[in-house]
């Protein structure tokens, strides 16, 4: 297929004609989600392997806006999308027993959708600004979705450091325009190189660091990630953990660092320094939790980190093992928030020292937290481990030992706290529960069991799918990233 | 310069949003950080003897285009001006439903995420 | 001289209002239609067009404007609205072009500064300024209109919609 604003129209289509027919058909909003974002997903494998842009309105490159479709930007549409199914398949249940307002949720989640498209294939800074925005702001709305004082204060926390981020990437597309005076992106590399750089351009990349750092959960700028994530609805904070984070932070990172900037040694010691930071405070500060999602959310910030390392190498084989590793983390992540919101349909109970012993009655759940642990923590056969594995080796070639040592100690304390979930949610002595409780508690709907089998299949062949096609799914990723700016202008301008 | 009054109308937006308590002056921090920015796109635009750049039917393209004021960061301030006023509007009723909630303004009585 | 706290502002404001909004009114039409000629186009009329329904609530009291502009109907205009966009948009790809392209301009084209040049534009500055003023006078109704109730025996003054529509059920 050649048409890209797909991806855009459909889901924004969808989110305003949702509110008008549901009032009248009851099961409107579960289905048509779900199937879209399922259309959604088999159109953006069938992207696989293509290169190509797409002029908006039939203007020309530089003066008109574009969408782009290159290696990288593939691999974030089919995880994006895939994520969007998985969330939406499992809020049909969830969102009818613990809130009330259906249509406005599905309204929100597709915007969110839409916004995070826009942002993967943009191929000018201002049209990319406009698509952050609309996603930010349908997500302030879902973070604090069931409006309980706690919830409304996390989300008014969350939307204030990410606003604040929000501006300082303002700032930076404004001096940008005003040095080159074009908000393409292709163009912008052609004029940076022929004029070269200075302070201008470098306080701009600076901004556009912190602002993406921020949206990426990067250590200086973590604040907002666990009180967000506790607070959102289950479903929501698996989108937010394998969707947003993701799109919208690492990913126009590194389009940034390694197309339009340039990669240099110093950006290079920068990216590796913060990647080791986030490792080891997002574990160690794990380590002391109580409360299951923000225990979660901490390990989120640490698989980050791993990310960033990845990144920072700036040798092929890193970037192989940080988009291998993107793609991990928002399975088997979706995965752990998706079961720790199974456990709060069930129970009603986030904190983890008044659970327990919950195996028997929920084996789906149990069975699939079991994998997932053992995929973030890197065990072999799933796909963590590969990931990892890549990651720790193209530390070691390209000369930095100490680095893959705190990954490896990051590794094992992971391993740590998953053991400590493990054992007091589904396998601990049960004894804190009486008979009263515990014998409404059973195993979660047909629909949501679908959708957690589904990620939890993927979690464990992933690592031997990937295995067998690493040149053919992720050769053109490498090439789009490690091809640096002669590649994105040829790409771009060159068709 | 006006490009430095612009930087420091920002840094007075960012002393309002981290340094004040009160909601509701977080919320008039904001919106002067975003009046800073647009400001300093349009000032981005601005030709010394310029023209409107508006075009007339007896109007000679070469010469318009040499004279005239840049029409494009005012299309983008159009837009980003439109964002903001969605953004205002969402923090606006979160600060009412938090009022109603908390029965406060201010934002160190609100950690009860703490406990 | 008794004022009656229901129905809006004093006898002056009222008559002051009676004779001006059509005249926003028309202004904002002027900003729309003109919209692809002179500054100004689809925001700006929405704006003023949003403004003269709040200045009628501010008038004469909310139940005069609510009986043809509720809540459900403000809502029901934007969502269509926006859709209708999005549906003309797609369709400049039914005429081999790309996704927004300006089709009407390709099939009739037109001489320079009349009101109908310039293909879609106008006809896009007009669904925008109904999104928009259905949008703002919505955000109006939800924050800023309020009725009295009852709670726990004593009379209380709340915002209408704000209330309670989304929660969760515990």
């Amino acid at each position: 297929m050649s048409n890209l604003s797909l991806f855009i129209s459909i889901p924004a289509g969808l989110a305003f004609f949702i509110p008008m027919v549901s009032r009248r058909i009851k099961w409107f909003p579960d289905i048509a989600c779900s199937v879209t974002t399922f259309i959604l997903f088999l159109l953006s494998l069938q992207t696989l392997n293509q290169q190509f842009i797409y002029e908006m309105g039939g203007w020309p490159t530089p003066m008109g806006i574009v969408f782009v479709l290159d290696g990288f930007s593939c691999m974030m549409l089919i995880i994006v999308n895939l994520i969007g199914f998985i969330v939406s398949l499992f809020s049909v249940d969830y969102i009818e027993k613990i809130y009330t307002s259906k249509l406005r949720y599905y309204s929100l989640l597709l915007l969110v959708i839409t916004g995070i498209n826009g942002v993967i294939l943009a191929g000018d800074f201002f049209n990319m600004f406009v698509f952050l925005e609309l996603a930010l702001i349908a997500s302030y709305a879902l973070v604090g979705f069931g409006c309980g004082a706690k919830d409304l204060e996390a989300s008014f926390k969350y939307m204030v450091i990410n606003l604040l981020a929000s501006y300082f990437i303002l700032l930076a597309i404004a001096l940008l325009y005003g040095k080159f005076a074009t908000v393409n992106m292709a163009h912008t590399i052609a004029l940076m190189q022929q004029y070269g750089k200075d302070n201008i351009v470098i306080f701009a990349f600076v901004l556009f660091l912190v602002g993406f750092g921020t949206k990426a959960a990067i250590v200086p700028f973590h604040a907002w990630v666990p009180d967000a994530y506790t607070s959102a609805p289950a479903p929501i904070s698996a989108l937010l953990a394998g969707g947003i984070i993701k799109g919208l932070g690492i990913y126009v990172l590194m389009r940034l660092t390694y197309n339009i900037f340039g990669m240099s040694p110093l950006i290079s010691n920068l990216f590796i320094c913060f990647g080791i930071i986030s490792i080891v405070v997002g574990v160690l500060m794990a380590l002391g939790q109580w409360n299951f999602k923000r225990l979660l959310a901490y390990h989120s910030i640490s698989q980050m980190g791993y990310i960033m390392l990845g990144f920072g190498l700036g040798t092929p084989l890193g970037i192989l093992g940080a988009v291998f590793h993107l793609l991990n983390h928002s399975l088997f992540k979706s995965l752990l928030f998706l079961n720790s919101g199974s456990v709060e349909y069930e129970t009603g109970i986030l904190n983890l020292k008044k659970l327990g012993c919950l195996s028997q009655k929920m084996p789906v759940t149990a069975a699939s937290s079991l994998i997932a642990s053992f995929s973030i923590s890197g065990i072999p056969p799933f796909n963590g481990f590969w990931s990892k594995l890549i990651i720790i080796v193209a530390a070691v070639q390209a000369g930095r030992p100490f680095s893959a040592l705190w990954a490896v100690i990051g590794s094992i304390l992971t391993l740590a706290s998953f053991a400590k979930i493990q054992r007091y949610v589904f396998f601990g002595s049960g004894e804190k529960f009486d008979e009263n409780s515990t014998k409404n508690i059973k195993e979660i709907p047909s629909l949501m069991k679908m959708s957690v089998l589904i990620l939890a299949i993927l979690c464990t062949l992933g690592g031997f799918l990937a295995i067998g096609g690493v040149n053919g799914v992720f050769g053109p990723v490498v090439n789009s990233l490690s091809g640096g700016t002669g590649q994105y202008i040829e790409e771009v301008l060159g068709k | 310069m006006v490009y430095t009054l612009c930087f420091v109308l920002f840094v007075i937006g960012l002393y309002g949003v981290t340094c004040k308590k009160n909601i509701v002056k977080i919320i008039l921090g904001f919106l002067i950080m975003e009046y800073s920015i647009n400001l300093f796109l349009i000032l981005l635009g601005w030709r010394k003897n310029g023209v409107v750049p508006v075009v007339e039917p007896d109007t000679i393209m070469q010469c318009f285009a040499i004279k005239s004021v840049d029409p494009f960061p005012q299309a983008m301030v159009l837009i980003s001006i439109v964002t903001g006023l969605g953004i205002l509007i969402l923090m606006v009723a979160l600060a009412i439903r938090l009022y109603q909630r908390y029965g406060t303004f201010d934002i160190t009585e609100m950690n009860r995420l703490k406990k | 001289m008794k004022k009656n706290k229901q129905s809006g502002m004093s006898v002056i404001v009222q008559n002051t209002t009676r004779m001006v909004e059509g005249l926003i009114f028309l202004f904002g039409i002027y900003l729309t239609v003109y919209g692809h000629l002179t500054p100004s186009g689809g925001f700006s009329g929405g704006i003023v067009f949003a403004c003269v329904f709040i200045l009628m609530t501010l008038a004469f009291g909310k139940n005069s404007v609510l009986k043809f502009l509720g809540k459900t109907t403000a809502y029901i205009f934007n969502c269509s609205a926006a859709l209708l966009f999005l549906i003309i948009a797609a369709c400049g790809c039914l005429f081999n072009g790309a996704f927004f392209s300006n089709f009407l301009e390709k099939m009739f084209p037109s001489a320079n500064f009349r009101i109908f040049s310039a293909g879609l534009i106008p006809v896009y500055n007009i669904i925008i300024a109904v999104n928009i003023a259905a949008g703002l006078f919505m955000v109006f109704i939800i924050l800023a209109v309020r009725r009295v109730v009852e709670i726990n025996g004593k009379r209380r003054l709340i915002s209408t919609e704000l209330f309670d529509k989304t929660e969760r059920k515990r």
